[in-house]
């Protein structure tokens, strides 16, 4: 383990055939993760100190170069990794190079590709990814994100303190529009950790939003025939929460294929102190089909299906629950990557769609009047993404269209009264079509230049005239079509500057298409604040500059990682009172959406991993986030002072670990928004495992251990966590090879 | 060939149908505001031919659209010197009459429309009689006379509310009339009238406020604009419903900025 930590790179192949160096040859570029062995999308390769290309999401890449003298130095970058770098002597007419890179224990990067990745190193990734507990255990560990709890099955992520009305969710490159007006169905809850390779929380290149959060499943593999199966048990006392996960997998030269579902059923939890939250059970299926095809050398052909279906999940923290939640979604893909052209190294084109169909109700409540919430989304599409070389250059340019459907009513049923139906998104289409366009231009051996620019123009129609005349009859006239556009572009600076010491500094001014709730939004009840949320179909486009450094200091034995950010936001959006009656019962009044004047936040994170003895190793991040508005009102959802711990001791095959998470007291909170203070606390979490096969194992894990009474700051109405919670996993994996 | 005898007359048939339902004097047709005179409420025959009346739908209490037509010698006709008296003969023997708010001839639909408010039912809210409604028609048609008393049933609706005027006791009309309730925002007429012995006047002269609101939910809505006097006790305003289900107006009436009475109308759709 020492020596894999060590070193920086390990090379597996080398030169093949033989000819002459005065010729062009190819090199074919394979860049891998040495520990998941999974490929590594977005690695430059360089060739003499100048960068020929980047890898493609399959982390290959194939150039045609014309060497000058027999030997070549090759390096390959990226950022969340050691550098590579070898010279090799030209011997035929194909080089192929394949490169397994060491994570560079980075608790942040910047431009695209998010710190979850290395965060989830930290914790030695096979290991903790054999043990999931929960996607929010993951996201909860990124700098820029916090998550807000309402349930007990899947937080809202909060990116730098943003709600989902600011970024786009992606599963596999596939939108996912929530249908809950309440923000019950962040798609994270469609996604289950078993199945997940990555989660990138992009900042360019986001879809006519701020930011983009998208959650790309682990992909199947071709090569040496061979089926695996693998399966998973887990048990937790908190609520009784039992998990299943089967999974098979297939692979041989030119195919592979994954198929694989998890089952998830629980009862209320108890929070720490034993008070019973309730409720907050739920049941859940979520399922996957996923296929790769070498159909030729230069064509290759993937699919995924991904379906969800949550039922009776109790949200404690609202007046509401939900009945059922289905996701369905599809991806198609072709890729075409030519193996003699310089220019056009790769073109991918996919179609894509995705429903969500969302129930939420309150039967199990005891209130006066009883309502029920239907939503509905859709998404249609398709995307044509050209990686190229010109100049030298690597570029990149993606164009996609994408046809959006929302529609969310209630209906509400008192004693002997008629049922009350209205809108709450009056139905709405929307035509998306953007086109992005970034580079990567080598500086020197320093480091890397890439500007990037984006632009999204959206027709929104809303549908129904009663609709249309409901939000009139609040509103005043407008025009039930609008035209939106929202164009971005930035500059970033990656690079090393000492030999110990990565920076980066990422500039970017952005426009955002706005919400259906901040537009069309018809008494949307907030329960936090209590007041009746409308939409105003007259907002102008939000706007922000968003600056983003970084700087990291890498040794044999540890990493020390600094980032900051911060965001100047105008015609910032926010809800403010106006006088109008409330609707819903107990409410204090109503709030619509406004251009807010300009706002502002900052956030800092620093982060450490070292390795203190023969595997010991320990690792931390300590962040914080604060915010105005231009009339002095603190931003809502802003981190207070938290520090995430652990301390893993893994003499195998053992391995016990220590976690720790701990907040300081949170005073800065927005009260406009309903926030109140929380107070501090700390909590510690303990697990130890056994590693009986290599692919078998058990682990015993007490989270919570003193069974603490707390709340985060983002936790919706202060919604405790849960207690202390006995769990166990057992997990076996069967694999046979083929002939 | 026998099949082709058979579509033939089938083709005759359609034919001749068309020529029929082509007849501009139809009460089926639309009246102005999209709605149909399909219902029959009264019909009688006469000498010289038939007088009917029809209503868009069962008539109920409170504001009503009638046409009238006359057929003479097999020809709808127009009636000189047309008189059309509304009366409720009560079930105590007293009676009275009802507010006519307009009578015109259409030629469109080559009758004459009444649009009135009719102030009472037939039959209480639990099915006992009240009285009796009757239309006595008079005038002359060349030279034939038109005089008839034709029954009318009024069936039980809230909305026509009565109260005593706070400044001078008089007893006053007032009736609710929207023709299509849906989210968002309605027109609506208010008809307002004092009663003077067995007739009704017009009120012209107050200021009204309106107030809906969802007593089962406990809130009103925004943007509603109070009724202003168009002519002949009718006023116009507009409310605003932000859901379906059961709505109640609060209506409160002034003169002189004097507060004479209130009056609560629900409306469900």
């Amino acid at each position: 383990m020492m020596q894999k930590v060590g070193m920086i790179i390990t090379v597996f192949s080398v030169v093949l055939s033989v000819t002459t160096s005065a010729q062009q040859i190819s090199i074919v570029w394979q860049v891998q993760d040495v520990e998941t062995q999974r490929p590594v999308p977005g690695a430059i390769c360089s060739v003499d100190s100048i960068a020929v290309g980047v890898t493609d999401s399959h982390g290959k890449l194939i150039v045609r170069y014309t060497p000058r003298r027999p030997q070549l130095l090759l390096a390959v970058r990226k950022l969340g990794y050691r550098p590579w770098q070898s010279q090799v002597t030209v011997t035929g007419d194909t080089l192929w190079v394949s490169v397994s890179l060491v994570s560079q224990p980075l608790l942040l990067q910047n431009i695209v590709i998010s710190s979850y990745r290395s965060a989830r190193e930290q914790y030695e990734q096979n290991l903790l990814r054999l043990s999931p507990r929960s996607i929010d255990q993951y996201l909860a560990f990124l700098p820029q994100i916090s998550i807000q709890r309402r349930a007990a099955m899947a937080g809202e992520p909060l990116v730098q303190g943003m709600g989902m009305k600011r970024y786009e969710f992606r599963i596999a490159d596939v939108p996912v529009l929530p249908a809950c007006t309440d923000h019950m169905d962040p798609a994270n809850t469609y996604v289950e950790p078993e199945a997940l390779q990555n989660v990138a929380v992009q900042f360019a290149q986001s879809g006519g939003e701020f930011a983009m959060v998208h959650f790309i499943p682990d992909s199947p593999r071709m090569g040496p025939k061979q089926t695996m199966w693998t399966g998973q048990l887990s048990y937790g006392s908190v609520n009784r929460e039992v998990r299943a996960y089967v999974r098979s997998q297939y692979q041989s030269p030119t195919l592979g294929f994954i198929v694989d579902g998890t089952y998830r059923r629980a009862a209320n939890y108890r929070a720490g102190g034993g008070e019973l939250i309730d409720p907050s059970g739920f049941r859940k299926w979520n399922y996957r089909i996923h296929g790769i095809a070498q159909l030729s050398p230069q064509f290759r052909l993937s699919g995924v299906f991904i379906g969800d279906d949550g039922y009776d999940i109790g949200f404690a923290a609202l007046p509401m629950d939900t009945r059922y939640d289905r996701l369905r979604l599809g991806n198609l893909a072709l890729q075409y990557k030519p193996v003699h052209q310089t220019w056009l190294r790769e073109a991918v084109f996919q179609v894509f769609g995705s429903r969500v169909d969302h129930y939420m109700d309150d039967w199990k409540r005891q209130v006066p009047v009883h309502m029920d919430m239907p939503g509905h989304t859709r998404v249609l599409g398709g995307k044509l993404t050209l990686h190229s070389t010109i100049a030298g250059i690597p570029t990149k340019v993606a164009t996609e269209y994408r046809s959006e459907y929302v529609h969310a009513e209630m209906v509400m049923y008192a004693p002997d009264a008629t049922p009350m139906w209205m809108p709450t998104w009056p139905e709405m289409s929307r035509s998306v079509w953007s086109v992005v366009g970034q580079s990567y231009v080598p500086i020197a051996s320093w480091g890397t230049f890439i500007p990037h620019v984006e632009i999204s123009v959206a027709q929104t129609r809303l549908q129904r005239a009663d609709e249309i005349a409901v939000l009139q009859g609040l509103v005043g006239d407008f025009s039930p079509e609008r035209f939106q556009y929202a164009w971005s572009g930035g500059i970033a600076l990656e690079g090393k500057i000492l030999e110990a010491v990565e920076t980066s500094l990422q500039l970017l001014y952005q426009q955002r298409l706005l919400h259906q709730s901040e537009l069309y939004g018809f008494y949307l009840f907030q329960s936090q604040d209590g007041y009746d949320y409308l939409g105003n179909p007259r907002l102008q486009p939000e706007q922000r500059w968003y600056l983003n450094a970084h700087v990291s200091y890498a040794r044999k034995n540890g990493t020390v990682v600094a980032m900051i950010y911060g965001n100047w936001f105008m015609q910032y959006v926010a809800a403010s009172r106006i006088d109008i009656p409330p609707m819903t019962i107990g409410s204090k009044g109503v709030k619509q959406y406004r251009n807010a004047g300009t706002a502002w936040n900052l956030g800092l994170s620093l982060a450490g991993w070292f390795e203190v003895l023969s595997g010991l190793t320990t690792g931390c991040i300590l962040k914080a986030e604060t915010g105005q508005r231009s009339d002095g009102l603190p931003l809502p959802a802003m981190s207070p002072w938290t520090l995430r711990t652990v301390v893993r001791y893994q003499p195998k095959p053992w391995w016990i670990e220590v976690q720790g998470e701990m907040a300081v007291a949170n005073r800065q909170v927005a009260r406009w928004a309903g926030e109140t203070p929380d107070p501090g606390y700390m909590v510690w979490d303990v697990e130890a495992g056994w590693q009986m096969l290599r692919e078998m194992y058990v682990a015993l894990g007490v989270a919570n251990v003193f069974d603490q009474q707390y709340h985060r700051f983002s936790d919706w109405n202060d919604l405790p966590a849960p207690g202390r919670n006995v769990y166990v996993t057992v997990r076996g994996r069967v694999q046979m090879s083929m002939q | 060939m026998k099949y082709t005898i058979f579509l033939l007359a089938i083709f005759v048939l359609l034919i001749q149908s068309g020529c029929e339902t082509s007849n501009p004097t139809t009460p089926d047709d639309q009246n102005d505001q999209g709605q149909s005179f399909s219902l029959v409420v009264a019909r009688q025959q006469t000498a010289w031919g038939e007088v009917a009346i029809y209503a868009h739908d069962t008539l109920r209490a409170g504001y009503a659209e009638l046409l009238i037509t006359v057929k003479h010698n097999g020809q709808y006709v127009q009636v000189s010197n047309l008189q059309f008296e509304p009366e409720m003969a009560m079930q105590g023997g007293m009676s009275h009459s009802t507010p006519i708010d307009t009578l015109f001839w259409d030629a469109q639909l080559q009758g004459y429309q009444v649009h009135l408010v009719w102030v009472m039912a037939t039959y209480s809210p639990g099915g006992d009689k009240m009285g009796d409604w009757t239309v006595h028609l008079t005038g002359t048609i060349g030279q034939d006379t038109l005089d008839l008393t034709l029954p009318i049933e009024v069936y039980y609706a809230e909305r026509v509310k009565a109260f005593i005027s706070a400044l001078d006791s008089a007893k006053i009309i007032a009736a609710l009339h929207i023709s299509n309730p849906e989210v968002g925002l309605n027109d609506f007429d208010l008809f307002v009238y004092r009663k003077v012995m067995h007739r009704f006047e017009p009120v012209t002269d107050l200021s009204i406020e309106i107030e809906p609101e969802m007593p089962s939910m406990g809130h009103g809505s925004p943007n509603n604009q109070n009724p202003v006097h168009i002519r002949k006790g009718r006023y116009q305003g507009k409310v605003n419903f932000t859901m379906t289900g059961d709505w109640v107006i609060h209506t409160a009436f002034y003169r002189d900025g004097v507060h004479i009475g209130k009056v609560d109308f629900p409306v469900t759709f």
